[in-house]
């Protein structure tokens, strides 16, 4: 096994049986997958394709049926290798009785971290996650999305080489889907390994170097996002704001190349893009509201445009 | 009172007990295993799931080499902070109100208002403190699973057996402090419900002889107080020197207390003191008793006087039949103002005689290496009346003197001697006074208690508990802590047994399961006689079988193929019942507060077969939790 593979598997197969031993399902069939150290792994599937079955038999919280899964080249079932790994789970699985700090507090513990480092970390990590003002109050009465903050935290505490995050963008809003992309691209800079398991493709797309998509149980596609998401019989060309007569000129020269213009006009932005740019500017104008503009006013019903 | 039951010293018990130890360790890791395997087997096929075995007990070693008391501890104190948090300490509540109840219904004017209070608390904590454990570890670990809390600690480099044992430390340290707090509170409602004292002035006080010097001697009564009043005789020479004497109230439910005085005549202000004697935790030191017929021969068994337990052996009065205790490293220096016996015995009549008096009994003291035998005492003795006698250091003898010897049959009719009949020396007896330890009490401690009837017709029954030296008394508190300290075991057994079948057990199976295996260990005896075939009536089908017929315990089952499947049947299911048998504890011998109530020191020796019993348990139950866990697929 090549050094930079952190994880690999070997034809592994998870089949759920029911209380008579009976098949009930296939959750996975022969994976082979490697993912390398320092890369963003992008999972993909619908809904029980497979995806959290593969987080499971990686971190040993499953049984492989048949095959292998290696983790740091050791076995997945192996607890050392626990302490190079950070788990982000569906949900946050977490002793709701506890605080933020004392959760941290805890799971720094399992790891043996000394004291003074154990504290630094947790109140940085409760930093880092913007929980500070709620560290003391029971997981209990946190909303779902500092739940999962709070959960990212624990995810983090040991300093993990490897981070395997099941839907990690789950709950967040869009905010906190932003800042949870930016901090896995922040992970990555520092050098960890990803693992992500995802639905939401935009956030996949967004942060992957590679991605698996898998199906039933089946791993149908892999490879690096750019190659996977080039268009290859379409050029795509962006420049800053032309005057319309501009627009005849170019049709002209896409032509003469025995090209075709399929659309041209103003690119349209994401509603995730305007979503945080609204955010943006009200947080540095905190008294701008809303303006209606008087064309935008809908009509009475019996009033006309004359009066 | 006595106490029935005696133990074994732990050099006695040890060896038996590391060999069933052993046997118990193999059975426990052989039931985890194949429990494993077939869960495993069902789910993933017999090849995989034997696999999936052998990796668990090749880890196994190294996983419990490299537990780390770090992690233990935290898991620990997480347990801790959970049972806190949620709201386990309503159990106070619970308790002191039935503490504030109890106070209401239980009557301090009893007979004997100690063993009433004692028992009572020692049963609320109980009860409570095993409610409280059986729930809190029944419930944790099937509560990761049910909150999938344990995804993200099996995630991080927690062992199986990491958990496993944090969580019963963690359950065992809010359990102590809880039985701790408890405790206190507990000796102290006992001490403050049964704290009292008397008035006693001149007027309740008549006189009944002056001496030449005109110093009275007076008895009376004191006030009543929680519905009892103590008969009070204060001798004269006490009323004209208190100074260095100790009087006594005499006792009455189970208690006296101290009179001192102040001025002289007249102006005389008696005061009682608060209540003396009541609790206590006597040391006593137990014979070994045996029996003599009215032949003259000792035998190992007395008579039979038709009572179905024979618990007890009786001896004939007016005979030359004796009970006899042989007692050991009986020495000068711990006894220094003479041997104090305390002894119960039965007393069985065949007529009523004089019923306004008890029957008439002698005990002597012998010497086992040089035959003398002396009476030191005549009593009256009625039916489990407990009577204390002490045998002073010069004796002066009761009844004539002998020097006899002790003789015993054995089966092939030879007759074995203690001492050869042509080697007893009369001399010994020619004495008008005895020096207990120089002439009764062999240089190395030796010596016999005898107990005769003196009454014809009636018997004198007893076992060998009956009769004891009471040593010296221990701290009263100290016996108590010892009681709260059985609680203590029995409840770390509960917690381990609640902890381990909840690795592998939904939280309500795990609580029945150690309720079963519990309920089998209070009845731990019977159902080892069950299982070996010695209970009378048969085995579980005869029982049922003469059940439905209506048939009694002695009919025979019928002589044909139903009979010999329903044999055969019993004999499989008693293997069942050895196994499960011996898959609990012997909750009797945890169950220590009797001594306590009864005023009897819980002995050390009983204390250590107590806890090397619950570390014995603790060991291969903790082994079945680690390897139930560690074979269970947490995200299935």
């Amino acid at each position: 096994m090549e050094t930079d593979v952190i994880i690999e598997t070997r034809n592994l197969t998870k089949t759920y049986r029911d209380f008579w031993g009976r098949q009930k399902v296939q959750a996975l069939s022969a994976l082979d997958l490697k993912i390398y150290r320092g890369e963003i792994f992008g999972l993909l599937g619908p809904n029980g394709s497979g995806k959290t079955t593969t987080t499971k038999l990686l971190l040993g919280l499953l049984f492989p049926s048949s095959g292998e899964a290696l983790v740091f080249n050791n076995p997945a079932d192996d607890v050392a290798k626990n302490e190079r790994i950070g788990y982000l789970p569906e949900e946050s699985y977490l002793y709701k009785f506890l605080n933020a700090e004392e959760t941290l507090d805890f799971y720094g513990r399992l790891f043996r971290l000394p004291t003074n480092i154990r504290r630094q970390r947790v109140r940085d990590l409760i930093e880092m996650v913007g929980l500070g003002w709620a560290k003391r109050r029971q997981l209990k009465e946190y909303s779902k999305g500092m739940t999962r903050r709070i959960g990212l935290a624990q995810a983090l505490i040991n300093d993990p080489e490897l981070i395997i995050m099941d839907e990690p963008t789950t709950g967040l809003d869009p905010i906190g889907c932003r800042e949870m992309k930016d901090l896995i691209l922040e992970l990555k800079r520092q050098g960890k390994t990803i693992l992500m398991c995802s639905h939401l493709l935009a956030d996949v797309q967004d942060v992957c170097d590679r991605i698996g998509i898998l199906y039933q149980g089946e791993l149908k596609e892999m490879g690096r996002v750019s190659d996977l998401l080039q268009v290859k019989d379409v050029t795509d060309i962006q420049t800053t704001k032309l005057p319309p007569e501009a627009e005849a000129e170019i049709r002209r020269v896409v032509e003469r190349f025995g090209g075709q213009v399929k659309s041209y006009g103003a690119p349209s932005s994401s509603l995730e893009e305007l979503f945080l740019k609204v955010v943006e500017e009200g947080k540095s104008h905190p008294g701008k509201r809303y303006q209606a503009p008087d064309s935008s006013r809908p009509l009475d019903a019996n009033q006309t445009k004359e009066g | 009172m006595v106490l029935e039951t005696q133990f074994p010293s732990v050099n006695q018990w040890l060896p038996g007990a590391a060999l069933v130890w052993i046997i118990r360790i193999g059975a426990f890791c052989l039931i985890a295993l194949t429990l494993g395997f077939l869960i495993t087997g069902v789910r993933m096929g017999p090849r995989r799931a034997l696999l999936i075995v052998w990796h668990a007990i090749k880890n196994a070693f190294s996983d419990l080499a490299n537990l780390s008391f770090k992690r233990i501890f935290a898991m620990a104190m997480l347990s801790f902070k959970e049972a806190i948090r949620r709201k386990i300490l309503i159990g106070f509540v619970v308790f002191i109100v039935v503490l504030l109840f109890a106070g209401m219904f239980l009557d301090p004017s009893s007979q004997d208002p100690a063993r009433l209070y004692i028992n009572f608390i020692f049963w609320v904590n109980n009860a409570l403190i095993l409610l409280l454990a059986l729930f809190i570890s029944s419930f944790s670990i099937p509560n990761d699973f049910k909150y999938k809390t344990i995804y993200t600690l099996a995630t991080k480099p927690v062992r199986a057996g990491e958990i496993v044992l944090g969580r019963i430390l963690g359950f065992t340290l809010m359990c102590t402090a809880m039985l701790l707090v408890m405790g206190i509170l507990s000796y102290g409602f006992v001490i403050r419900s049964v704290a009292h004292t008397h008035k006693l002035t001149s007027d309740d006080l008549r006189s009944v002889a002056t001496t030449q010097e005109g110093v009275q001697a007076l008895e009376g009564k004191t006030s009543t107080v929680k519905e009892h009043y103590h008969s009070v005789y204060l001798p004269p020479e006490f009323l004209k020197d208190p100074a260095g004497k100790t009087v006594m109230t005499e006792t009455t439910n189970g208690h006296s207390h101290q009179i001192t005085f102040t001025g002289q005549g007249k102006e005389r202000q008696y005061k009682l003191s608060g209540v003396k004697n009541m609790f206590t935790a006597r040391v006593p030191i137990y014979g070994r008793l045996r029996f003599r017929d009215t032949t003259n021969f000792d035998s190992e068994k007395g008579i039979n006087v038709g009572d179905e337990w024979e618990y007890r052996s009786f001896i004939q009065g007016n005979s030359p039949a004796a009970l006899i205790w042989y007692f050991q490293d009986i020495k000068q220096s711990s006894f220094p103002n003479g041997l104090p016996v305390e002894m119960t015995l039965g007393v069985f009549r065949t007529h009523k005689g004089n019923i306004e008096r008890g029957v008439m009994g002698g005990l002597a003291i012998r010497n086992p290496e040089t035959g003398l035998m002396v009476e030191t005492h005549l009593f009256e003795s009625v039916e489990f009346n407990t009577k204390r006698l002490l045998v002073p250091i010069k004796i002066k003898p009761a009844s004539r003197p002998q020097v006899i010897s002790s003789k015993k049959k054995l089966p092939n009719g030879n007759v074995i001697y203690d001492i050869p009949e042509n080697k007893l020396n009369q001399a010994y007896a020619q004495k008008a006074e005895f020096d207990l330890f120089k002439d009764l009490v062999t240089s190395d401690g030796r010596v016999e208690i005898w107990v005769r009837c003196l009454d014809p017709m009636q018997y004198f029954g007893a076992a060998e508990p009956d009769l004891y030296i009471r040593a010296y008394d221990a701290p009263f508190a100290l016996n108590f802590i010892k009681g709260f300290a059985c609680i203590w075991l029995e409840m770390f057994l509960i917690i381990v047994y609640g902890v381990t079948l909840s690795s592998l057990l939904s939280a309500p199976i795990a609580i029945f399961g150690t309720m079963f295996i519990m309920i089998t260990g209070v009845f731990h005896e019977y159902v080892l006689k069950l299982a070996y075939g010695l209970t009378e009536g048969g085995g579980v089908l005869e029982s049922l079988y003469r059940l439905l017929r209506q048939d009694n315990m002695i009919t025979e089952l019928p002589d044909n193929i139903l009979g010999d499947v329903i044999s055969m049947s019993d004999q499989a299911i008693n293997y069942v019942i050895r196994f499960v048998g011996y898959l609990a504890p012997d909750m009797s011998l945890f169950a220590n507060s009797e001594y306590v109530a009864s005023g009897f020191d819980i002995p050390w020796n009983l204390m250590t077969i107590d806890a090397l019993t619950a570390l014995a348990f603790f060991i291969p139950l903790y082994i079945v939790g680690y390897l139930c866990m560690k074979l269970r697929e947490i995200a299935a």
